[in-house]
């Protein structure tokens, strides 16, 4: 505290900062019908690029009925706006998101994961004007939804960067 | 501070998935690293099925090796709880109908949460092969499969790949 008093607050670089660089998180939602695959999207607009940090995402486990049956039925492959793979594979959605499962209005009686909040630290650039692909498969005969959640940084600043060739005029 | 942007060469997070079938009790994973990049294990999640018996609770271990050189990470392999945290056990279950992957054996695993971790890193070399020894109780005594366990066991590799930017072959020195 005694730190903060000593210092000065230099309000008008702090608000510069904040207009060019500042916390954003991206959504993707999405539902994937029965024994299909189907691509979510999250779009990185043109504001700038998007600097993620981590991510965290909820799914459900239903199946014919419907009936929640807490089995991880969804795979998913993530690809940013070039394509470029950044899983080598398929990866059942319960190994890299948390919390995981969620209770989805077709079947009141299934349980939430009720984890704690654990994001899991994803470090990559996404540049603007593009969409963060996952694909997603799901083997169950019922349709079930996911959301995931991007946190990180916009950085509007990189629109000016003269060393990012497509922001070139 | 300024951050310059090198959209080829930046490192950048990879995840490696891959499901391997108990059908000894030890059997070996291989992830081939992309050429010119060297990749950085930070956390190991890994889920296995336990049978419709959750209280059962078999022993997995692995162990980290270079799969070129052969040299090993560690003196032997350990449980999976000493150098991460797995995630909570699964139980096995026959996919419905007409499954869109039936790479995966067209057997899912319930959606246990994963729990806390911290980071390895543990590096690897470009040009090799991560190789995982996974060794586990086998029991194929019962008459209905899905209560053997564990059958299978799910291993995601989170880590990043770090460029090489002193390859000889990018005739950089």
């Amino acid at each position: 505290m005694l730190k903060i008093l000593s210092n000065r607050i230099d309000t008008g670089k702090i608000f510069q900062l904040q207009n060019l660089q500042y916390n954003e998180i991206l959504v993707m939602s999405d539902t994937v019908p029965a024994s299909t695959e189907k691509p979510g999207k999250a779009s990185v607009s043109n504001l700038g690029h998007f600097y993620c940090l981590f991510m965290t995402g909820s799914f459900t486990t239903l199946k014919t009925g419907p009936a929640d049956d807490a089995i991880s039925h969804l795979r998913g492959l993530l690809e940013d706006g070039q394509g470029k793979r950044l899983f080598n594979d398929y990866a059942p959605l319960d190994l890299f998101l948390t919390p995981g499962r969620r209770k989805d209005a077709a079947d009141l009686t299934g349980a939430a994961s009720n984890n704690l909040f654990i994001p899991i630290p994803f470090e990559y650039l996404f540049s603007a004007n593009t969409d963060i692909t996952l694909k997603v498969k799901n083997d169950a005969a019922y349709a079930n939804s996911y959301t995931i959640l991007f946190h990180g940084i916009r950085v509007k600043s990189a629109e000016a960067d003269p060393n990012i060739p497509q922001m070139r005029r | 501070m300024r951050k310059r942007l090198d959209f080829s060469r930046e490192s950048y997070p990879f995840f490696f998935y891959q499901r391997v079938a108990f059908l000894q009790p030890v059997e070996y994973l291989f992830f081939k690293l992309d050429y010119g990049y060297n990749f950085v294990i930070q956390r190991i999640a890994e889920k296995h099925n336990e049978g419709d018996i959750r209280t059962l609770s078999p022993q997995i271990n692995i162990e980290l090796i270079e799969a070129g050189s052969g040299r090993k990470r560690q003196g032997s392999p350990v449980s999976i709880n000493l150098i991460s945290s797995p995630c909570e056990p699964g139980v096995s279950y026959a996919a419905e109908a007409a499954p869109v992957d039936t790479k995966g054996f067209s057997v899912n695993m319930t959606a246990t949460p994963r729990k806390i971790f911290k980071a390895l890193n543990i590096p690897f070399c470009f040009a090799d092969s991560i190789k995982l020894q996974i060794s586990g109780q086998v029991i194929t005594s019962n008459s209905n499969p899905a209560l053997n366990y564990p059958s299978y066991a799910d291993v995601l590799l989170e880590g990043r790949y770090y460029p090489e930017k002193i390859l000889p072959y990018w005739g950089e020195r």
